[in-house]
């Protein structure tokens, strides 16, 4: 049964995904990655979403998850940010090259 | 052929002490030397006369030959469930061969030992010396008793390695010592350890090319002991046969090597740099004496197999072809040598060429009894009168102080009995007639090759006498007559006189002489002289196993007709012989005893002469020859495969492995960015990468 | 008749001398050198035990095997390494007898060799780890024990050299180890696959389990077997790793790993394939083995080349050591009771003898510090003992009679021409391509006479140098081993039948069994 409103859903999301990816993959400033990681998961919320429309008995627990998820991601979001701040305190620019310790 | 049974009993225990005694009496050498010197030195020849005693005890059987052959073994080796060699027994076999060898080397190994211990007082390694010598009379008495090939190639080996450190025995190699001890003159001078290992490595090859011709006989017969390789034989199939030709061939690689025959002979010359009694026991008495009796031991066997399978004989003219170029060209080389031990040296390979000639011929014809008689007898004949001559050469040398014959000259006054000894023998060896042994075996040799038809051999060997008789007397003539030279003006200036050697040298080589015209004189008488009768005993002996009225191969058939009747064949040799005799007295005598012509003016004058003269001085180039295709080549070669295969090959391969892997891993390394965005991508390839297999699983 | 071994004698051989290096490494701290006694009771021990086995198998005809089985690890469902077997017969007693007879009297030459050296309480502990590990891969027939005790080997030796050798030690055993475990490793890749075909480990009953099994899978199995037994026993072209591994071990190691060690590579084979994998023996032959042939002749005249062309004494030891293991590769390719037979001599005949040339070669090296030939010269007059040792040493390889070389090669080349020759009793015909092999090989021997008289007079003969002036005969500890083995070889060469009555009994056995299977 499938909803013209829920494939349009479900598409948003993957973009919002792919959006998202490539701001954690691509984008060199450290505050973008950490709105990268928000956006992935805004995505995320956004797909578990979409799935109630097929099956409204899901909906209160979907409705749960999507509220615990946008709380965690939010501390996800203060404790990334909070890193960031201390990274820019250390090296002084917010280049993600810069954390490279961990080479060869 | 009636089966042989073993007899065990008493009559065979003086063929066992024979060659115990002196194995123990070289083992007691040390134990004597530390109780006194003179009980070693005395203890050293009392063991080699208690063998004298016992091969001497052995010659009556010569005179009841329907008693032979006595054969007795003990269990050796016994190991369960090999096809072949499972059973190797030690034994002994009493014939007329070993009985004649191991009484000739016995005599004259005493005599020598009696010799020993005039000429060698004083050495400082005596101990060392008593045991390789009596270790070399026992090995070499194992050699010529022994019942099967393994125990004669431990007697065989045995003697190798005695003269390998007999001959090398002053291995100081100090160059004080160049005159007395050394051999050659440059660019062959060598020094005696340097010999030592030629000698050895010398007949090590042909040693091993026995063994490759023993391996193939063993494979077809399953057995080494003669006698019953003699019965296997027989009984082989035909078609493998032809295997056997290569074998016998490859087989008598060994008697080249151990007999200094073409082309191993290089050895024998450079083995003089080992005392001089060492020369006479071993290269001129016996040890090279055992290449000729292993091909007499194996003579009844190969001509048995050329009746049944007839291409054997070439085994046969093999032999005789190598013989008798070897005495061809050893006496040429022996015309110019410098060196007196040198010139009996060339002197032996030339005679023992002679005795292969006999034994080759005789294989070829039906009246195979005469070349094998004329073979033993001059081996016997040789033995006596080349250990005499050998003796007074090492007598004269250690009056001179010298080994070059241009530092000797006229001192036949001072040496009389010397000099008598030397001439009677060095008389033997060129074959004068009737008193001499030598004259009765070599025209026997010369009338042998006549009877099987063979006019080139005889030919060669006629004018190798010649040859013979001129070097002999240039010896003679260079060493006693004449002038003294400079070097002796200026010893007895010194107040070292010139003066003749102590009795204990002197009385054996008086003996030898002395035995050497007793085997002359006792061949005159035309019935029973001892040529006639040795050749009686070997065709009854060997008549027991060579039945030839069955077979009769074709090859031998057309050898004898084409031979010369009897008479004529005799009349011809007496004639050849004395002729070649005068020939080559007569040209001796103008050049180095009446002096008339100068001969190194002579020699000097002609280019044509100089460079003949050269070749036959540089040994025909054979010496060298060796060194430079094989000794130096397998060197530089070792060296080069060393430098290119080894260490930049092979070697090589490990390193560019394990640079490869190194460098590889060091670039991989490079993939650790340490960047998070890398990473990230990383993971979300492995993901898609997971995704991918996922659906790739379940399609399958 | 096999007998049980109820009193567990071979598990002690084993078992006694891995004990006993926790002793060693204990009180070798306070006994410093003198350890080696330790080491040395205890070998000999392990030699007492074995020497009753060969004694056994000589005097009593009906007496053919010592066998001891015990349990190991339990059974994983159908799959199970099978039982830990021990088996001292014909074959392995002379082998073991000789490794633990060598360890043995090394043990004391290593007292006065290595009196100078430090941390000599873990030398012999790895010392006597090594020779249990050695008896064991000798005694034991269950595939996947063996290769336990192969690797088993390889640690302490690696450890040996990398510690205590000379040279670029390290570099050295890194080489030796990483080369050897690379063969282990196809070596394990063919027990493992064997384990799974045939369904057993244990190496009698593989023929059974292999029966039926296609031509290509048996040949490639033992391809990869013998890929890794060829490492061990340095077969052209993949003997590189052994002139360095010896010529920088310290000399008593590098006494134990040429005689001892390389030539356990040999009697696996033996043990191995020609026990387990029939069909591939005479379905292939003349071919395949054949190459193997012409694999041994390349090895013995390469092995002679280098030898010849070498200055330093233990690398020119080393390279002839590959010579001799071309001899064993030959007599063992030869398909024929005497030449395989031979190959077991000769394990026994190179032992002692390549024992004692190095042995020597550690006198030499203790009182001149140097290992180049060219620096020796005249030592005879002053190290008698020595010098005849020597000689007696180089003459067992040549083969020369009394001393049991002689029969060695003897049978070697007589093997390989009855099977060129006959070939009636393995169905293999008439082969010229074998005859010419053997022919060459003979010729080939002549090498080994040249390289080892030659060094017997650069070292011995001749003028003294400046470095031999003073010098003289080595310490009594040292020649005391060297004598004793010289004096065996020579024994054993007059005699052989003590070590070769049990091994023909055996080997006949072995390849008679062969005949059936076509």
């Amino acid at each position: 049964m499938s909803n013209p409103d829920f494939t349009l859903y479900v598409v948003t999301a993957i973009l919002l995904y792919i959006i998202g990816i490539y701001g954690i993959a691509i984008r060199r400033n450290m505050v973008r990655t950490v709105i990268g990681l928000e956006i992935i998961t805004a995505s995320v919320n956004l797909n578990f979403l979409a799935f109630t429309l097929l099956n409204p008995k899901l909906l209160p627990l979907a409705q749960y998850f999507v509220v615990v998820s946008i709380v965690l991601g939010a501390a996800v979001a203060s404790i990334a940010l909070m890193l960031v701040i201390q990274a820019y305190r250390l090296y002084g620019s917010t280049d993600l090259r810069k954390l490279s310790k961990l080479k060869w | 052929m009636e089966p042989i049974t073993p007899i065990i009993g008493i009559e065979t225990l003086p063929a066992w002490l024979c060659w115990l005694f002196p194995l123990v009496g070289a083992l007691f050498s040390p134990i004597l030397a530390k109780i006194h010197p003179k009980v070693r030195d005395y203890g050293a020849v009392f063991f080699s006369f208690l063998s004298f005693l016992m091969a001497a005890m052995l010659i009556p059987l010569l005179f009841n030959i329907e008693l032979l052959p006595k054969w007795e073994i003990l269990p050796w080796i016994d190991l369960e469930g090999l096809p072949v060699l499972s059973k190797i027994e030690m034994g002994v076999l009493i014939d007329p061969l070993s009985i004649i060898m191991a009484n000739v080397i016995a005599f004259i190994s005493l005599l020598i030992m009696i010799y020993s211990l005039g000429y060698m007082k004083g050495d400082p390694s005596l101990t060392r010396y008593w045991f390789f010598m009596n270790f070399f009379i026992g090995s070499m008495i194992l050699l010529v008793m022994s019942e099967n090939l393994i125990l004669t190639l431990f007697g065989w080996e045995g003697v190798g390695l005695c003269s390998y450190a007999l001959i090398g025995f002053w291995y100081k190699d100090s160059k004080k010592d160049y005159i007395e001890r050394w051999v050659g003159e440059p660019p062959e001078a060598y020094p005696p350890s340097h010999c030592g290992m030629k000698a050895f490595i010398t007949t090590r090859i042909g040693d091993l090319s026995l063994l490759l011709g023993a391996l193939i006989i063993v494979a077809f017969t399953g057995t080494l002991s003669y006698i019953g390789l003699l019965e296997e034989v027989q009984h082989l199939p035909h078609e493998s046969m032809w295997i056997l030709v290569p074998a016998a061939i490859f087989f008598f690689g060994g008697p080249i090597g151990k007999s200094a025959q073409l082309p191993l002979m290089e050895w024998l010359p450079d083995a003089m740099s080992g005392p001089t009694t060492v020369s006479a026991l071993i290269h001129a008495a016996t040890m090279v004496n055992a290449g000729v009796y292993l091909v007499g031991r194996i003579f009844p066997i190969i001509y048995v197999g050329s009746t049944v399978y007839p291409e054997m004989i070439s085994f046969f003219y093999v032999i005789a072809w190598i013989g008798v170029l070897t005495a061809f060209v050893a006496g040429t080389q022996a015309m110019a040598s410098n060196e007196i031990k040198k010139v009996l040296a060339y002197s032996t390979v030339s005679q023992l060429g002679y005795m292969m000639l006999a034994l080759g011929v005789a294989g070829t014809t039906l009246e195979f009894a005469l070349g094998y008689t004329a073979g033993v007898f001059h081996l016997m004949s040789h033995a006596v009168f080349k250990a005499a001559l050998f003796l007074t050469a090492g007598a004269v040398i250690h009056a001179v102080e010298s080994r070059f014959l241009h530092h000797m000259g006229g001192i036949r006054k001072e040496m009389p009995i010397t000099f008598w000894c030397m001439s009677l023998t060095a008389f033997s060896l060129m074959g004068v007639p009737i008193l001499f042994s030598g004259f009765w075996s070599k025209d026997m040799i010369l009338e042998s090759t006549l009877l099987a038809g063979q006019p080139l051999i005889f030919i060669l060997a006629a004018v190798t006498v010649a040859i013979t008789c001129f070097y002999s007397v240039r010896m003679i003539a260079l060493t006693f007559l004449g002038k003294k030279s400079d070097r002796i003006h200026e010893m007895e200036d010194g107040g070292h006189h010139v003066h003749e050697a102590p009795k204990v040298m002197w009385i054996p080589y008086a003996i030898l002489a002395a035995v050497t015209l007793a085997f002359g004189i006792g061949s005159i008488f035309p019935y029973n002289g001892i040529g006639i009768w040795l050749e009686h005993t070997f065709e009854g002996y060997l008549s027991k196993f060579i039945e030839i009225e069955h077979h009769l191969s074709p090859v031998s058939i057309s050898a004898t007709e084409a031979a010369l009747p009897q008479e004529l064949a005799v009349l011809m040799t007496i004639v050849s012989s004395l002729t070649m005799l005068l020939v080559g007295t007569w040209i001796a005598y103008r050049l180095y005893v009446k002096r008339t012509v100068d001969p190194e003016k002579l020699v000097g004058s002609r280019s044509a002469l100089k460079s003949m003269w050269t070749f036959l001085f540089r040994r025909w180039y054979i010496n060298a020859f060796f060194y430079k295709v094989f000794i130096y080549p397998t060197i530089s070669i070792s060296r080069w495969a060393l430098k290119h295969i080894e260490e930049s090959g092979i070697d090589k391969f490990n390193y560019v492995v394990a640079d490869a892997v190194k460098s590889f891993c060091s670039r991989f390394r490079r993939t650790h960015t340490g960047v998070l965005n890398y990473n990230v991508i990383g993971m979300i390839l492995g993901f898609i990468l997971l995704i991918i297999l996922m659906f790739v699983a379940l399609v399958w | 008749m096999i007998l049980e071994d109820n009193s567990f004698i071979l598990l002690q051989t084993i078992l006694i001398p891995a004990a006993f290096s926790v002793v060693a490494l204990v009180a070798g701290k306070r006994l410093k050198e003198k350890t080696g006694w330790v080491s040395f009771i205890v070998l000999l021990y392990s030699s007492i035990l074995l020497g009753y086995v060969q004694l056994k198998l000589f005097l009593e005809p009906s007496f053919e095997a010592l066998e001891a089985s015990y349990t190991w690890l339990p059974d994983i469902g159908a799959f199970s390494l099978g039982n830990f077997t021990l088996r001292a017969d014909g074959l392995s007693t002379p082998v073991a007898l000789i490794i633990t007879i060598l360890c043995t009297v090394i043990s004391i030459y290593s007292i006065k060799y290595m009196e100078h050296e430090h941390s000599l309480e873990r030398y012999f502990a790895l010392y006597l780890i090594y020779a249990a590990g050695m008896i064991g891969t000798v005694l034991v027939t269950n595939l996947a024990a063996f290769f336990v005790f192969f690797e088993l080997m390889l640690i302490p030796s690696w450890a040996l050299i990398g510690v205590w050798g000379t040279g670029l030690k390290e570099r050295v055993a890194f080489k030796y180890f990483m080369f050897t475990e690379a063969g282990a490793l196809s070596l394990l890749a063919g027990i493992v696959a064997t384990g799974f075909i045939a369904n057993t480990f244990n190496i009698f009953e593989i023929s059974q389990g292999m029966e039926g099994i296609a031509l290509g899978t048996q040949l490639a199995i033992v391809v990869a077997i013998l890929l890794g037994l060829f490492v061990k026993m340095a077969i052209f072209p993949l003997h590189t790793w052994l002139p360095d591994a010896h010529a920088e071990a310290p000399t008593p190691i590098s006494a134990l790993l040429s005689p001892a060690m390389i030539g356990i590579g040999g009697y696996a084979l033996i043990r191995i394939v020609y026990t387990g994998f029939p069909a591939v023996i005479t379905a292939q032959t003349p071919q395949f083995m054949l190459i193997l042939s012409f694999l041994a002749l390349i090895t013995m005249v390469y092995g002679g080349y280098m030898a010849l062309a070498q200055d330093d004494i233990k690398r020119l030891l080393a390279y002839s050591s590959i010579s001799q293991m071309g001899y064993m590769l030959f007599g063992i390719a030869s398909v024929s009771t005497i030449g395989v037979l031979g190959a077991v001599l000769l394990y026994v005949s190179h032992g002692l003898a390549k024992a004692v040339l190095f042995m020597v070669s550690g006198v030499l090296i203790h009182e001149f510090k140097t290992r180049s030939i060219k620096e020796l010269g005249g030592l005879g007059p002053k190290m008698p003992y020595t010098a005849v040792a020597t000689l007696m040493g180089f003459l067992g390889l040549m083969g020369f009679p009394f001393i049991i070389g002689f029969w060695a090669e003897l049978y070697i080349f007589t093997g390989s021409m009855y099977t060129a020759l006959q070939g009636f009793s393995y169905l293999i015909e008439p082969n010229t391509i074998r005859i010419l092999i053997t022919s060459l090989a003979i010729i080939g021997s002549i090498l080994t006479a040249g390289y080892g008289l030659w060094t017997v007079r650069r070292v011995f003969y001749g003028q003294p140098t400046e470095k031999t002036m003073y010098a003289k005969e080595g310490s009594a500890i040292m020649l005391a081993p060297i004598i004793v083995l010289a004096a065996l070889a020579l024994i054993l060469g007059i005699y052989p039948g003590l070590v070769a009555t049990g091994a023909s009994k055996y080997i006949s056995e072995l390849l008679s069994s062969l005949i059936p299977i076509l």
